[in-house]
């Protein structure tokens, strides 16, 4: 059991009517094995993410998650299992404060309650053990500011940092970020990549991103993907040379 | 738990008000008495809708649902089958929950529009059941005399007064379930299933769960205006459960806010209910005038009249 990579894709595909969105696709991941997911819009990249997350059920294959096979395991039961996300667009509580997002967001985690039957029917805001975690994470991506604000009084910039802030705040051992930088300013860029890099180095992370740049500067594996097919996973060297890579991006 | 002075002055008025609302018998005629039981047996249907409004953003077309099969289980308990009203409040409240968590079921697999037009339907249905099944429920006449008993009358020598502090006892425990649930860790996760189901979902909550057993909450909430309403008016009737009285609870909510499932219902209940009565009294065409009202604060107010505190209290800050 403990020699299984964390994360293990196997055959994995998903059709949506006569459409196969995600086909036959196989990618394991341990420790020193973060990768960058690229490929052109449509490739089938993140209905690959809902897929490892539970949002969809696979139609074949199967994904082990720490050795356990999850492929028919609701949503729920997977994000008990030290994995979490983003999403392309913000999905956050509109109309909620930064601080009851993060609250909701330790619901799995070990900074849940002191005594977890009582949980739901406490006020909110006098867990203890929910707030200190929520100022560690509000420190670490810089939203103490906000504490109390509204998400839908906020900049896509801030969105996206609280995007962030929710995927680490219950410590997992997996991340998988959604375009984590789309439409973001220069400056916003600096700081998320930033983050990102220092996790990539402590956690496993699976990384949807367009800007090759950026992309390539968090890992040296970096897997394509088109028409719903893995088509190549290499260093950055390879996948620049290789020609099938070349053919999609029409690269110079 | 008391930091800021607006909770000092908020923690004041709500005294305040409660010792008005106590007082409210020795002060005055037996008109405004019963005028006040009204507003809150249906304040608290009211407080029913706005709670899923507010908490899940599901409108609820079945809220008087509950209420219905609630009395009439204790109207046919007592009349029928000879129990006591005590055993008969039971059964009302069992079965009224049971049934609201067969319907919970089937509709929390809906949102949105279908949510609407499902919980019409269920409403619609409880009404046809309640006006044509007579042999059971007498059709039209309703279930008649349903008394409680004398040993109840401990506040006053006057019934009404009795009624009124029996029908304010309950009313506060109510409002006071609601307004613990609303900023309970329970709450605050309805309102994220309210803002994202699918983020709700992958962070591990059991969404579907969490709105069924708020469907139920509400509906234990009209089963128990139910009893207050057989309580004060000795009877019930197919009329409770019409669509127009869905909709007298749903533009209630809309009036005062339905964001704000306390203060907004109980406002919009008082000033619907208020016009209600006040303008039959005058004119025939009093629901045209009800409507006008409705009109106008709709696009003056979209979020109804406790808005206008917000909006207040948002000018202030910009000072």
């Amino acid at each position: 059991m403990s020699k299984q990579p964390a994360l293990v894709i196997e055959n994995v595909t998903k059709n949506f009517g006569g459409v196969c969105a995600v086909d036959h696709v196989s990618l394991s991941l341990d420790t020193g094995e973060s990768t960058v997911i690229i490929g052109p819009n449509g490739a089938g990249k993140t209905s690959l993410f809902n897929l490892i997350t539970g949002t969809y059920l696979l139609d074949e294959g199967r994904i082990l998650l720490f050795g356990e096979d999850v492929s028919r395991k609701p949503v729920q039961v997977r994000s008990q299992l030290s994995m979490s996300r983003t999403y392309q667009t913000c999905n956050l509580f509109a109309e909620l404060t930064v601080e009851q997002n993060l609250y909701l967001a330790l619901h799995n985690s070990k900074w849940r309650a002191s005594r977890k039957a009582l949980e739901p029917f406490m006020p909110w805001f006098t867990n203890r053990t929910r707030k200190e975690r929520i100022d560690e994470v509000l420190e670490a991506v810089q939203l103490e500011h906000l504490r109390n604000t509204q998400i839908l009084n906020m900049s896509h910039g801030e969105q996206r940092q609280l995007e962030l802030g929710i995927a680490i705040a219950t410590d997992p051992k997996i991340i998988l970020f959604d375009e984590p930088m789309a439409g973001l300013s220069p400056t916003e860029r600096v700081f998320i990549g930033e983050l990102i890099k220092k996790l990539a180095k402590e956690k496993i992370i699976l990384v949807i991103e367009h800007d090759m740049e950026f992309a390539l500067s968090i890992t040296e594996r970096v897997a394509v993907m088109n028409h719903g097919k893995l088509i190549f996973i290499g260093t950055p060297d390879e996948v620049r040379a290789s020609e099938a890579v070349q053919r999609i991006y029409k690269l110079d | 738990m008391i930091k800021s002075k607006t909770d000092k002055f908020r923690l004041s008025g709500l005294l305040a008000l409660l010792l008005f609302l106590i007082a409210v018998p020795m002060l005055s005629s037996s008109f405004l008495i019963t005028m006040m039981i009204r507003y809150m047996y249906y304040g608290l249907l009211t407080i029913s809708f706005a709670f899923l409004a507010s908490q899940l953003g599901l409108f609820s077309l079945m809220v008087p649902v509950s209420l219905t099969i609630c009395g009439y289980i204790i109207g046919l308990g007592v009349l029928r089958w000879n129990m006591s009203i005590w055993l008969a409040i039971l059964l009302g409240i069992l079965g009224s929950q049971l049934f609201a968590a067969l319907c919970g079921v089937m509709v929390n697999k809906s949102k949105g529009i279908s949510f609407l037009m499902l919980t019409l339907v269920i409403s619609q249905l409880v009404w046809a059941l309640s006006l044509q099944w007579t042999t059971v429920t007498n059709g039209t006449t309703g279930l008649l005399d349903i008394r409680f008993p004398e040993y109840i009358n401990i506040f006053s020598a006057q019934p009404n007064v009795n009624q009124y502090y029996w029908t304010f006892i309950v009313f506060v425990l109510c409002v006071a379930l609601v307004f613990l649930l609303t900023r309970s860790s329970y709450g605050l996760r309805l309102r994220g299933v309210r803002d994202s189901e699918s983020r709700m979902m992958a962070l591990g909550y059991h969404t579907s769960t969490l709105k069924w057993t708020a469907f139920m909450i509400a509906n234990l909430i009209s089963a128990i205006a139910g009893v207050l309403y057989v309580y004060n008016n000795g009877m019930i009737t197919p009329d409770v459960m019409t669509l127009s009285s869905t909709n007298k609870s749903l533009i209630s909510s809309i009036l005062g806010g339905a964001g704000t499932p306390l203060l907004g219902s109980m406002i919009g209940t008082v000033i619907y209910r208020t016009f209600d009565v006040m303008l039959s009294g005058l004119t025939r065409r009093y629901l045209t005038l009800v409507g006008l009202l409705f009109l106008t604060v709709v696009m003056i107010l979209p979020d109804g009249i406790t808005s206008v505190a917000k909006r207040f209290r948002r000018g202030k800050r910009h000072e």
